[in-house]
């Protein structure tokens, strides 16, 4: 175990990816502080306690501990400061709720390893969730950044794995996910290195496929702020504009709200939103 | 062209509220696509499921003729 001494402090929603994240960094830490965050907007916080019992049952509650924090303050000032000047200068993209979202998070986890001497924090951002700005390459770039100003080194064991294949609207598949597990084809699952797979390999899951299930989604809060997200990223960002001028647009409007959160996270007017 | 138009209301909508009036907003339209959805998906699996079974009835009554 490469930081046996060490406390590593994980972004948790209790889905597949973070629940992994949390799998992979239990063999390299000595314990593990499973941070979710709840606010207005989000429903069912309690869903995430499900996976936390579960890395609670099998690793010891000496190692893992679940804590959820609130973080309405911080997301409502991240996401309207200066709003009507941030309109004028970034149009629709203040729209990106998901990654304002995630920013508050990274803010309120930030706050809280400085309080508790921890120099680690890991998530489950995937590659292939790469509409979503918190899991895109740049932005997850700009959001090591800030946490190395704060002397705390961020990474992504689960970045590179694989998504598992989304079906259509009309297809099978998504049939299928209607039912608490959804059938699926095992050998063909177990070929690819999903977060998933992974977690069925360790015993942590019934299926190597269980994402967008039922089962998936009583392991999770719910927040329906992304639909309006999508709307606005396919149905009118991407609808005329190539998905590297959105990353493009995305990068330059997170490189502004990332300096917004070392104000608060380095101001005393600030700490009061923390 | 519909789909973008409804796009672009729904993100002005959502651009000109604010904070808690925004999230009511995307629970809204949370709650009206899970209804579109699972309407779609029950009457999907509802029309495979009589599907199987007159598949199911077919072949019982092909092994119980007599021969």
């Amino acid at each position: 175990m490469k930081h046996q001494d060490d406390t590593c402090a994980i972004l948790f929603s209790g889905g597949t990816d973070s629940t992994l994240a949390a799998a992979l960094q239990i063999e390299e830490f000595g314990k593990l502080i499973l941070l979710t965050f709840d606010r207005a907007g989000i429903a069912k916080i309690e869903n995430s306690k499900t996976n936390a019992k579960m890395l609670i049952d099998k690793y010891g509650a000496d190692r893992v501990e679940h804590i959820i924090i609130n973080f309405d303050k911080v997301f409502k000032h991240i996401s309207y400061e200066n709003y009507f000047k941030n309109v004028m200068k970034h149009g629709f993209m203040n729209l990106s709720t998901c990654g304002l979202c995630k920013l508050s998070m990274h803010i309120q986890a930030i706050d809280y390893c400085n309080t508790h001497e921890i120099k680690y924090v890991a998530d489950g951002a995937n590659q292939g969730m790469n509409m979503f700005p918190a899991q895109m390459k740049p932005v997850v770039d700009q959001m090591k950044d800030l946490y190395q100003n704060f002397g705390i080194i961020y990474s992504n064991p689960v970045f590179e794995y694989e998504s598992p294949d989304e079906g259509s609207f009309i297809s099978m598949e998504n049939a299928n996910m209607l039912k608490s597990l959804p059938k699926q084809d095992m050998e063909k699952e177990m070929q690819k290195k999903t977060a998933g797979k992974i977690l069925y390999e360790k015993g942590l899951a019934p299926l190597p496929n269980v994402k967008g299930s039922v089962y998936d989604r009583k392991r999770q809060p719910r927040c329906f702020q992304f639909i309006l997200f999508k709307m606005f990223a396919n149905k009118y960002f991407l609808a005329n504009k190539t998905y590297d001028e959105y990353v493009g647009e995305t990068v330059d409007f997170f490189a502004d709200k990332v300096k917004v959160a070392e104000a608060i996270l380095t101001s005393e007017k600030g700490k009061k939103l923390l | 062209m519909i789909g973008r138009f409804i796009g672009i209301v729904i993100s002005l909508i959502g651009l000109i509220l604010p904070w808690r009036l925004r999230i009511l907003f995307s629970e809204f339209l949370g709650w009206v696509t899970q209804a579109i959805y699972f309407t779609y998906f029950g009457i999907f699996n509802f029309i495979l499921s009589e599907l199987r079974k007159a598949k199911e009835m077919e072949s019982k009554e092909k092994d119980e003729a007599p021969r």
